[in-house]
């Protein structure tokens, strides 16, 4: 898995590419609190990400609760089929503010 | 009449997450040449890295001495996942849990199992094996 984080208004954009999995999922959970952390707006580009198992999906439902608990907007943009198919089966679809791009979100 | 069952696959790897993608690969390239679609061929390929996932976070622990085998059969008209490890012996009631809240994940993993595989249990392990998972999918 490689990563990506650029600006975009008032958001972060971080995009995850490859393959997310117990080994690297700990650096996917680690750079969505970071930003978090910082008081960023954070949305994750998932357009890239071939393959997400359990792990991976739990990093986003960190960043989630995090952002829901500072008062920070997270939200999932251009999600790949194999990343949707698992948010489908884990029934996490409609928990995350999904969009198809980044020029969809509002800016704050 | 006996069910036939023909072995289509075998692997035995380090209980390491380095490996989890090659056993991801094999999964993929058996399921394929099984015939399964590429839908079902990812969601397979989910069940089952989660389920070597769960014994290499929760069997083995942190020390990871230990491996994994992995035997894909086709018996009529199902795929049939044998998964076993010498870890810790599993309660097999964790296959009954509820599945996790909206923003729970733990527990996800098993969940994931159940969504995609058609049955799902523990049974008896061959002689110096622990645990025994067996994965059921009907192609």
């Amino acid at each position: 898995m490689t990563y990506a984080v650029q600006s975009a208004g008032s958001y972060t954009v971080i995009s995850l590419h490859g393959e997310i999995d117990l080994q690297c999922s700990p650096d996917t959970r680690s750079v969505i609190l970071d930003r978090l952390g910082s008081g960023e707006n954070v949305v994750v580009d998932l357009s890239g990400v071939s393959y997400i198992d359990s792990s991976g999906v739990a990093s986003l439902v960190e960043g989630l609760r995090f952002a829901k608990t500072r008062g920070l907007r997270f939200a999932l943009v251009s999600v790949s089929a194999p990343a949707m198919q698992v948010l489908e089966l884990a029934r996490l679809e409609k928990v995350f503010p999904i969009y198809a791009a980044v020029d969809d979100l509002d800016q704050l | 009449m006996p069910n036939v069952s023909a072995q289509l696959a075998q692997m035995r790897i380090p209980a390491k997450i380095d490996e989890l993608r090659n056993v991801r690969r094999l999964v993929r390239a058996t399921c394929r040449k099984a015939g399964c679609p590429v839908k079902t061929t990812n969601q397979i390929v989910l069940a089952i890295d989660e389920a070597c996932s769960n014994v290499i976070r929760h069997g083995y622990g942190p020390d990871f001495t230990g491996d994994i085998e992995l035997e894909i059969l086709e018996e009529e008209n199902e795929l049939v996942f044998r998964l076993t490890d010498s870890a810790e012996p599993v309660d097999p009631a964790i296959l009954e849990r509820a599945p996790p809240d909206e923003l729970r994940a733990g527990g996800l993993g098993i969940h994931l199992i159940r969504s995609v595989m058609d049955r799902v249990e523990y049974a008896e392990a061959p002689a110096g094996r622990v645990n025994l998972l067996l994965m059921r999918k009907r192609i």
